[in-house]
């Protein structure tokens, strides 16, 4: 056997070995290296009460859109992070199973937040969903809104109090990537809503702050989604301490594909930001909102086309972002409706007259015909 | 004389570019050429050959995909019989493993399995198949072609490739892929980072077998001793216990289940989600057997 790994040189063989050492003594002393990864090991999470529910979350928690192995998972839970939210439709139906595997024999350990990507009325859905994660009951159903008529739709409050009392749940979210802002402020008035997530990030400004600060003094929790748009790596290190000084904020939800991953943003979420790096971040953030898509939803609203334009943006943004998202991306350009994507583009312009950001909507519309169709 | 050497320097890398794009035109010029023209009473009209540069001329944002698991460039063309067009799109891969990493990205949940072919299906105005370093799709012209009706043309375009040049731009790794006999169906993937939660595993193919009653998932990575250094890097960071070395082999139990990688020819491969140390062995054991078996 030994002479098929006879391509080692010796650097590799004494790089290899010298590997191997540091893994088999993790309990002798460490290196200047392995210390520093030590104290990320040990770093103590912080936890906070979701609005008035009985809740403690980690201020890290984790999106499972993209399937990760439930060993990444298993691990998030062994550092500390107790929430995580995932759906029956993520990555073809592989991210619950992958989650149903993670919490098998931990469930006492886990927050679970389930998106219902189904129509509310649809009972049997809930109990084939929780069949498929092996659990009695979800901690929180997230309602999937994105359309702010929708959200005054009564069968979203008779489904939360079905499920309560079946006790199928326990607490009621509504979760909006698309018309946010308006899909909030209409669930802050209708009162049942326990916690809302919000695709939020620091180049979005609007009316956020009044309705963050709103949700606060109703004591509904509020957990952010998409945070890391429109931001680089050293821009998001002091990004995630800001988003977490924002009282109402409980918790950053995101998708963490790898150990490492986790620990970086255990980090992150640990960091304390001196002025200069505030202000630092602001210049940042000035740039960054440039041309940003802020997901309002007013160029899906304008189409003379009916595209669903802010939710082509968002796939042809997540293909351009990083090539781990070319899967995510086309997953979710898929699920649109044919007569919705973007090959049905007249290229008329009104999308980028009333974007109030300047997003240049028919480029990220091309690149998605390209990419994607 | 140290002047020389630094202008050699600087445009050694240019120079060795240069040498490689030539190569990669070149070769796609004369495999244009080579390209049999008529197969089984179908014509070929319009081809044109586009390197691994210039493939967002012919397929925009979509080239991203295969650059990422590595292309040498795209044969494209319009094979036609009668009133039937079909467009072809063949891809030259840079090994075995990136044709059948992109064959296995893009296949649809819902696919028509062609049993004729190892890797191949047929959707509705297509017919998609992955062989040797090529991954080759047949795009029906006019809207639902019927996938059956170009099996006659795929077969012989697959015959007609076996002849050609075979391109391994890679370090030699590709020499063998994954082992079919135990592997379970429908159990392969492909991972392109960030395999298995380690960010040091990237370009994955995996699949499930089964030896001696147990399973077991067995891969391939690329990335060699650097990768192998990094697995074993993170292994011990992210809570693998019970870390061994073997024969250059580096394992552990993670999480419940146990694990290894080696490298093998100059390619990381491993065995993972075993359920006993006794079970990982024996699996690694057949893997390397079936490893060897193709040298």
């Amino acid at each position: 056997m030994s002479k098929n790994h006879g391509r080692l040189s010796r650097r590799q063989f004494f790089k290899l070995t010298g590997m191997l050492a540091g893994a088999a003594s993790v309990s002798g002393v460490a290196t200047p290296a392995e210390a520093q990864e030590t104290s990320q090991t040990n770093m103590a999470v912080s936890y906070r009460q979701l609005g008035k529910t009985d809740l403690k979350l980690s201020v890290v928690s984790m999106g499972t859109g993209s399937a990760q192995d439930p060993k990444v998972i298993q691990y998030a839970i062994k550092r500390g992070i107790n929430f995580f939210h995932t759906a029956n439709s993520y990555a073809g139906g592989r991210a619950i199973k992958n989650v149903a595997r993670a919490i098998k024999g931990q469930r006492d350990k886990v927050v679970i937040g389930l998106k219902i990507d189904w129509d509310p009325d649809n009972d049997n859905m809930l109990d084939t969903v929780l069949g498929i994660l092996g659990i009695e009951y979800a901690d929180i159903a997230f309602f999937n809104i994105h359309k702010a008529d929708k959200v005054k739709d009564k069968k979203y409050r008779k489904a939360a109090e079905r499920w309560k009392k079946s006790k199928k749940i326990n607490y009621v979210a509504l979760t909006s990537h698309g018309q946010t802002e308006r899909c909030l402020k209409i669930a802050l008035d209708q009162g049942f809503y326990d916690a809302l997530m919000p695709s939020y990030n620091l180049t979005m400004s609007g009316s956020f702050p009044a309705i963050f600060e709103q949700a606060e003094k109703q004591g509904i929790g509020v957990v952010l989604m998409k945070t890391k748009k429109s931001l680089d790596n050293a821009a998001y290190d002091k990004a995630v301490a800001k988003y977490l000084s924002i009282p109402a904020i409980t918790t950053i939800n995101r998708t963490l594909n790898s150990f490492d991953a986790v620990d970086d943003m255990l980090v992150r979420a640990e960091k304390k930001l001196s002025a200069r790096e505030l202000d630092d971040l602001e210049r940042i953030v000035h740039v960054a909102a440039a041309g940003s898509c802020m997901m309002c939803g007013s160029c899906t609203d304008a189409c003379p086309s009916g595209l669903a334009v802010s939710d082509i943006v968002r796939c042809s943004e997540y293909y351009l972002a990083d090539s781990e998202y070319h899967g995510m991306a086309q997953e979710v350009y898929n699920s649109l409706p044919d007569s919705r994507q973007a090959s049905n583009c007249g290229s008329c312009g009104t999308c980028e007259s009333v974007c109030p950001n300047n997003v240049p909507v028919r480029h990220h519309i091309r690149k998605a015909a390209a990419a994607l169709a | 004389m140290t002047r020389c050497l630094k202008l050699l320097l600087a445009v050694l890398p240019v120079a060795i570019s240069a040498l490689i794009w030539q190569m990669g035109n070149t070769l796609g010029e004369q495999e244009e050429l080579r390209m049999t023209r008529r197969i089984a009473g179908w014509g070929l009209h319009n081809s044109a050959w586009f390197p691994e540069s210039s493939m967002y001329e012919k397929i925009n944002g979509k080239a991203e995909l295969y650059q990422e698991f590595g292309v040498v460039g795209l044969l494209t063309g319009t094979w036609q019989q009668g009133e039937h067009q079909w467009d072809m799109y063949l891809y030259y891969m840079k090994n075995a493993r990136a044709a059948t990493g992109v064959f296995l990205v893009e296949r649809p949940d819902q696919y028509q399995p062609i049993p004729s072919a190892e890797q191949a299906y047929g959707t509705d105005g297509a017919h998609v198949s992955a062989f040797g370093n090529y991954y080759l799709q047949l795009l029906s012209v006019s809207p639902h072609g019927d996938p059956q009706s170009v099996m006659g043309l795929a077969d012989g375009i697959v015959e007609a490739r076996k002849e050609a040049v075979v391109i391994d731009t890679g370090d030699g790794a590709d020499k063998f892929g994954l082992p079919d006999d135990g592997q379970l169906p429908d159990s392969r993937s492909v991972y392109t980072s960030n395999a298995f939660g380690y960010q040091s595993l990237g370009n994955v193919l995996c699949a499930a077998y089964e030896v001696d009653g147990t399973t077991a998932v067995w891969f391939t990575a690329g990335g060699g001793t650097d990768a192998l250094s990094g697995y074993a890097n993170e292994l011990s960071r992210f809570g693998g216990e019970d870390i061994f070395s073997l024969d250059g082999a580096v394992g552990g139990k993670m999480f419940g289940s146990w694990e290894l990688a080696a490298v093998i020819g100059g390619d990381l491969v491993g065995v993972r989600e075993a359920g006993s140390k006794s079970e990982l062995l024996k699996h690694w054991h057949a893997f390397e057997t079936a490893l060897n078996g193709r040298k």
